[in-house]
């Protein structure tokens, strides 16, 4: 073995030694040292001892007296974890976010409760006073081609047919906005529907269908109840004298 | 975590991990009141972050990674790495110079020990002390302190290869001081006039 080869060795053997004795690399050191005879022998377990020796000064100091009493009194003297904390304030936040989230879902389930509050009353007030129509028809195709001229928006009869005939319709007022009334019947019994923009009583693109029975009375001191509710992108507002009579329609829509 | 159970934690750990703690931190900085300071704001750190600590069973490793942390911060406000990064591990040697017969007296190899330590810098000591004090294999250093495995073994190589070399310069040094003393006392004569 030239003197290369032999520092070469000493090389590896240094860093082999700091390897775990099961480590491949150390296992094919140490068969390089057998092959290379008693002097890497010697030096090798030389190595390890001075390794070992090295480990052992290293560990040889005086711990202070009263260390592990002074560590043992730190949970008392550090009140409270900074992580407990953010522990804590993670779900309280989330709660509190989720109240806020809740409240103004509320409100705005509020507003539109009031919204439809008002688009029914509205709608009832029309149903009751006013009974004319601009045009006779008993074809959906007829009387939305006629009250399209006039609305803002395209006319679209939804399928009451089933149960409920169509006498006609014309274009009118709900408060300030421009709608579309048409009038339907049953056996003796006059229903009012209001095809309008949602937007322009500020109400959502999507209702659900629901009836709004408002708490102001009608002048005419009937249950007037009204069923709201979208659909193909238009909103509809359908009135009836009594809350059974819608009953009897809902289940169409 | 209960505060009652993370209590009964923190004392197993304090139980455990205290003494290896101390003598890592002494042997990173070769002062006893700055180990003891850094042990004790590393269990402060841990007490305050136990919730971070995700398995027990590496409870220990997490410790002195926070010892660590805290020496690196001990470091930065310490003005001795100044004096440190002035001189790298080849040009830090034993100066024999230091061993007159009163130095030499007072210097124990584990003196002398902690001053070649205190001439290493950081990133040689560091893998060296984790290897040699802390126990973790080459591999775990090299994981922990985010280099390559051979760079840890080259690094440790280095350092092992400086500190024999102090060792054994201080030892030798010793011997010619005691040479030179009296055999009976081991006190150095003293000489009038160039007379024993």
């Amino acid at each position: 073995m030239t003197p290369e080869q032999q520092e070469n060795l000493r090389r590896a053997m240094e860093e082999a030694a700091l390897l775990p004795t099961e480590d491949p690399m150390r296992r094919e050191i140490e068969a390089r040292i057998v092959e290379a005879g008693n002097w890497a022998e010697e030096e090798w377990l030389e190595m390890l001892q001075s390794d070992e020796l090295l480990r052992l000064d290293l560990q040889r100091i005086a711990i202070p007296a009263g260390l592990e009493e002074k560590l043992m009194a730190i949970p008392d003297e550090v009140p409270i974890s900074r992580s407990s904390r953010r522990i804590w304030i993670y779900p309280v936040t989330a709660a509190a976010m989720l109240l806020l989230t809740l409240g103004i879902l509320q409100l705005r389930q509020n507003r539109s409760t009031e919204l439809l509050n008002t688009v029914a009353m509205l709608a009832i007030s029309n149903h009751e006073n006013i009974d004319y129509v601009s045009i006779h028809s008993d074809k959906n195709i007829e009387v939305e081609q006629h009250l399209s001229k006039k609305a803002g928006f395209e006319v679209k009869m939804p399928a009451l047919n089933q149960r409920l005939q169509l006498k006609g319709g014309r274009n009118c007022g709900l408060g300030t906005h421009g709608v579309v009334f048409s009038r339907w019947v049953k056996d003796d019994k006059k229903y009012s529907l209001y095809q309008f923009c949602s937007k322009d009583f500020g109400l959502p693109e999507e209702i659900l269908k629901r009836v709004v029975i408002p708490k102001c009375p009608s002048v005419s001191n009937k249950q007037c109840c009204v069923l709201i509710w979208t659909e193909g992108g238009c909103a509809y507002a359908l009135v009836a004298d009594q809350p059974e009579h819608l009953e009897e329609i809902q289940d169409i829509l | 975590m209960k505060q009652a159970e993370r209590r009964s934690l923190y004392s197993e750990l304090v139980s455990k991990h205290a003494t290896d703690l101390y003598r890592f931190a002494y042997r990173l900085c070769g002062r006893n009141d700055a180990a003891e300071d850094l042990v004790q704001e590393a269990f402060t750190e841990a007490w305050r972050s136990f919730d971070s600590l995700r398995e027990i069973s590496k409870a220990r490793a997490w410790l002195f990674q926070i010892l660590r942390h805290r020496y690196s911060h001990w470091m930065r406000d310490n003005s001795r790495r100044l004096q440190l990064e002035s001189g790298g591990i080849e040009e830090v040697e034993y100066d024999s110079s230091v061993s007159s017969p009163d130095h030499s007296e007072q210097l124990s190899r584990q003196e002398t020990l902690n001053r070649a330590l205190g001439a290493l810098e950081d990133r040689y000591k560091e893998p060296f002390l984790m290897v040699f004090l802390e126990g973790l294999s080459c591999k775990e250093a090299a994981a922990s302190l985010d280099i390559p495995l051979g760079t840890v073994l080259s690094r440790i190589h280095r350092a092992r290869h400086f500190l024999r070399k102090f060792l054994k310069k201080s030892e030798e040094a010793d011997d010619d001081i005691n040479q030179s003393r009296s055999p009976d006392t081991g006190i150095t004569p003293f000489r009038l006039g160039g007379q024993a």
